[in-house]
């Protein structure tokens, strides 16, 4: 497919901003939308922040909100914060951190950093975001059934989520919830396919595997962790739609609730419990790779040094991706398992962390005697490395089954996630877009308002998740209504705890206003980009700034060299773009 | 209310258009480019950094003290003192690399600002110095891992010593039901279809299965009369109401076909099995228990998943609908002597529920006491010790101490199913 071919092809207004089959306008949907969506889950944490900073007491903000049905004179009812709870959960993970994070920028940068025209199916990748826009419209709409969206937390561990005797939103509320996770894995098996074969197959002449940057190898095992773990999901919602409206027995097993003894023999709630997390735990690294592969690119970029250890850091990568499948496990060491099958996943659990302490080392080296550039996108990637270190560390405790028996299931676990998962993965997003936007719509960002939104960002989040750990050191469980009817959690330390929990997640949603202020504005009236504003090595710097089909004018880029040559000894620049010749007797440089 | 938040939302509006106006003309006047990054921006930026992990790192060590009376107590049972030892050692290696790894992180981007006259150190990579950043947390996680899977394995594997005391906690949506074996010391059989009013547990003896049979045959008979009436036309009813009786009907009937497919092995109650259940103990508040003798809890679940989750024990084990999760530990510090050590004279152990189970999961609690043998043995006797009103069994409570197989009565349909 030449670009002329697509150059000389006028385009309606609809096919070119709705029905897009262009990867690069898709990219901006997928952002778009999950700018939406992380807006929606990141205002329901500050509603059930509110309750747990003051239990109990009325807030018209949430009567504003909620309505007299979820919050009467301002209080949240108890069904409602788990709602809210659920849903936070949900879409922060899948919709966000997974169809937002992943979608973006496999989008926009695969075919712009290996050299293609694009996609290797347009309409696939097409169908990929209506399927993401359609189940994000159906997760919106369960917020206002009958009964309330799902509440039996983003896991919706049956019998709990099986059964609308047991709590209001099992019911139509998780009908739409599982129909919402079903179409969402159709995405993402979209997406993913062909993400995988573009990689494989239209990478331009001269860009080999060991030249592909980080973004693509992380986005790359990113596509195949989703491809071999979704179906699994699906398969888990498909026995429990059934076990709900066809009155089968695969999760359960012995129940009498409401009065009654129902039918289920035979069933077992762990087995949903070994599906979820099946696909679960490699979720966390679908969500993490990615912010991962755009670190690694951009602090390599404005340190203005090549990244340390390329090969292990694609070394790393492939082994948190192959590990990633096999410590589900760690997730249900209280659940009654074998206990033998626990020590396994303890041992498997742990490995993980040699691979991510390689990558922490090289990011640290990676900055070592550079030459900073602080860019926005450079201090929010500085950012995820901290968040990760300090996410990271405590992950090994909560890896080692005998420690988790304490912890399991408390504060310690949800601050931990938050951090590792949350902050590194959002961190990631947000450098990205200060980094990539000039791609994505040929404008430059406010670089003052970038600074603001760092600095109240990663104050906000080290002062929203630091003090929860301490919470769950002191035994609280997550997904309490109200800690303080508990005595052991009734007094003014715990109390202050929360509400510096509250007041930073408050200001940190506010200090997102900027971001989106700048973000909004900067689309439309931004300062005009130029081609290369970062003096970056990698191909998508080299497309013209407006958006054509094709992406390239003329021929393909053909590709030289790796891409972080950054300072190399001998060049007069402090970088030389991957598409310039190696000179004689100049080594290809990793 | 309404009304004022629409208001500041729109003035909200208002001032940043204006903002905006104004940030766009400062912006025409200026040709700074946004990618330049100005050395001022750097040089603030790159302090900051400095700067905030001096507040990070001062933050970190105000909270430590600043929480110190949250933390738990010494760990109250033999396995928990040793997952204290493993959880300190965890510590002493997690707390200085969360330390360290920030100061460099932090300190590099401090130190190395952006310098239009110098250039970035050319190191693409370093085999020895990557290889000993993979062995080094290798052998420390391999300490880790081993110490980790000990203490894992001596808390849930291991003989279960002879006179241990077994105790079930039976969850449900939101309380907790403590089943004390009685004389026997041995638990009696149950099962969901013999949950009732007066039966929370399902404990199956022949009393409450012979009651469970005449209530369901009640309902059935209840029931069938009803739709026999329909088809009768004698007494109409709605098709919606029709079809939800059918269904009951249906419920009810498979509900008894699961308590006959019982009987077989109720009539031959080997071992005395089915009488074992008789002189259970079900206490539903405070529950007591000795200390330093091995507990070993039986936890169920009868709707949805709940967790047993007792922190000061360092215990915690899921309670499953369907399948019976165990957890052994031996207490080792009484009620008493906890608030002595804590100094809080209302210090209470708790019993928590910790997976989500429904609405009032936060306030599904029960106390627990830890108390010597001899009060022990004495609360168990006595529902009153004061007045010396002995503690009624399962079947004193229900009235049947006396109960029979009730073989003879059955029909002929369900002789033929037996």
């Amino acid at each position: 497919m030449g670009a002329e071919a697509h150059g000389h092809h006028k385009e309606s207004w609809i096919s070119k901003y709705i029905f897009s089959m262009d990867h690069k306008m898709i990219s901006r949907q997928f952002l778009i939308t999950a700018i939406f969506m992380a807006i929606v889950a990141m205002m329901m944490s500050v509603l059930f922040r509110l309750q747990l900073a003051w239990p109990n007491e009325g807030f018209e903000i949430l009567n504003f909100f909620l309505g007299d049905r979820w919050a009467p004179d301002g209080v949240l009812d108890k069904n409602a914060y788990l709602a809210l709870v659920t849903i936070h959960g949900t879409i922060m993970v899948f919709f966000v951190l997974t169809g937002g994070l992943s979608g973006t920028f496999a989008n926009l940068l695969i075919p712009l950093q290996i050299g293609a025209r694009d996609m290797a199916s347009g309409f696939l990748n097409m169908l990929s975001y209506w399927f993401f826009l359609l189940s994000s419209v159906i997760m919106i709409f369960s917020l206002f059934v009958e009964g309330g969206a799902a509440s039996g937390g983003w896991t919706i561990y049956p019998p709990l989520s099986a059964l609308p005797e047991a709590m209001p939103g099992s019911g139509s509320g998780m009908t739409l919830w599982l129909l919402s996770m079903t179409f969402f894995v159709v995405s993402s098996l979209l997406g993913g396919l062909n993400y995988i074969v573009t990689i494989i197959n239209l990478r331009t002449k001269g860009m080999k595997m060991t030249r592909l940057p980080l973004t693509v190898w992380a986005l790359f095992v990113t596509a195949i962790l989703g491809v071999l773990s979704f179906p699994v999901l699906f398969a888990a919602v498909l026995l429990l739609m059934m076990d709900r409206t066809m009155g089968t027995s695969f999760y359960l097993s012995d129940i009498h609730i409401a009065g009654e003894a129902l039918d289920f023999v035979g069933g077992s709630p762990i087995l949903y419990q070994h599906l979820f997390w099946f696909l679960g735990h490699p979720e966390v690294y679908i969500v993490l790779l990615p912010a991962l592969g755009i670190s690694s690119e951009i602090i390599s970029t404005n340190a203005r040094k090549p990244i340390f250890g390329y090969k292990a850091m694609i070394g790393s990568i492939l082994a948190i991706g192959f590990l990633s499948f096999i410590v589900w496990g760690h997730h249900m060491f209280v659940t009654g398992m074998n206990p033998f099958l626990g020590g396994v996943f303890v041992f498997t659990t742990l490995l993980i962390a040699i691979p991510s302490a390689v990558k922490v080392f090289n990011y640290l080296t990676t900055l070592w005697k550079g030459n900073l550039v602080l860019t926005p996108a450079m201090l929010f990637s500085i950012g995820l490395v901290s968040t990760f270190i300090t996410g990271g560390v405590t992950g090994i405790i909560l890896a080692d089954s005998a420690l988790d028996i304490p912890i399991h299931d408390n504060y310690f676990v949800v601050a931990h996630f938050h951090v590792v998962m949350g902050m590194s993965a959002i961190f990631g997003m947000f450098a990205g877009i200060y980094h990539w936007f000039p791609k994505l719509f040929g404008k430059m960002m406010n670089t003052r308002m970038g600074y603001v939104h760092f600095w109240v960002t990663i104050v906000c989040a080290f002062g929203v998740f630091l003090p929860m750990h301490f919470v769950g050191i002191a035994g609280s469980p997550r997904r309490y209504y109200d800690q303080s009817v508990i005595n052991m959690f009734n007094n003014e330390t715990m109390v202050d705890l929360n509400v510096i929990i509250t007041t930073f997640a408050i200001i940190a949603a506010i200090g997102q206003g900027v971001f989106l202020l700048n973000f909004f504005y900067s689309v439309y009236r931004g300062q005009k980009a130029i081609q290369n504003p970062w003096k970056s090595n990698t191909l998508e710097w080299t497309t013209p700034v407006e958006h054509i089909h094709g992406n390239w004018p003329g021929a393909l880029p053909v590709v030289h060299r790796w891409p972080y040559d950054y300072s190399k000894p001998g060049k007069p620049d402090d970088y030389v773009p991957q598409t310039v010749p190696l000179e004689e007797g100049e080594e290809d440089g990793h | 209310m309404s009304f004022l938040v629409i208001l500041v939302v729109v003035l909200g509006l208002i001032a940043t258009i204006q903002l905006a106006r104004v940030y766009d003309l400062t912006r025409g006047i200026s040709d700074k480019r946004e990618e330049d990054i100005s050395e001022a921006d750097i040089k603030f930026n790159g302090n900051g950094m400095l700067i905030f992990l001096i507040a990070l790192m001062a933050f970190f060590v105000w909270l430590v003290f600043f929480s110190k009376d949250l933390y738990y107590p010494e760990a109250a049972s033999v396995h928990g003192k040793e997952i204290d030892k493993l959880l300190n050692f965890n510590w002493w290696i997690v707390i200085p690399v969360f330390v360290l790894m920030n100061i460099l992180l932090y300190g590099f981007t401090w130190k190395y600002q952006y310098r239009k006259d110098r250039k970035a150190f050319w190191y693409p990579h370093n085999n020895k110095l990557e290889l000993i950043w993979t062995v080094v947390p290798a052998i420390v996680l391999a300490v880790i891992i081993i110490w980790g899977i000990t203490v894992w394995s001596d808390t849930m594997m291991g003989e279960t010593k002879e006179d241990a005391i077994h105790i079930e906690l039976y969850s449900k949506q939101f309380d907790w039901t403590i089943r004390y074996a009685g004389e026997d010391q041995q638990l009696g059989p149950s099962n969901f279809n013999f949950i009732s009013g007066a039966n929370a547990m399902g404990i199956i003896t022949n009393g409450t299965r012979d009651a469970m049979l005449e209530e369901v045959n009640g309902e059935i008979d209840q029931l069938q009369e009803v739709l026999d009436n329909d088809k009768n036309n004698i007494a109409i009813i709605s098709a919606e109401d029709r079809e939800e009786k059918e269904d009951k009907l249906g419920r009810l009937q498979r509900k008894k076909l699961r308590i006959l497919a019982f009987m077989k092995d109720m009539n031959k109650n080997e071992g005395g099995k089915y009488d074992t259940g008789k002189d259970d103990y079900l206490v539903a508040g405070e529950f007591y228990i000795p200390v330093d003798r091995e507990i070993f809890f039986h936890i169920n679940a009868r709707d949805v998943i709940h967790s047993a989750y007792m922190p000061h024990f360092r215990m915690q084990m899921n309670a499953v609908p369907g399948q019976e999760t165990t957890f052994r530990m031996t207490p080792t510090i009484t009620t008493e002597d906890m608030r002595k050590k804590t100094g809080d004279p209302d210090f209470d152990y708790v019993l928590m529920c910790n997976k989500i189970c429904g609405a009032s999961h936060y306030n599904m609690q029960r106390t627990v006491k830890v108390v010597s043998q001899e009060t022990y043995d004495a609360w168990l006797k006595y529902e009153d010790i004061q007045n010396k009103t002995p503690r009624k069994t399962f079947a004193q409570a229900l009235g049947m101490e006396d109960d029979q197989p009730l073989l003879g009565e059955l029909s002929t349909n369900e002789q033929n199913f037996e």
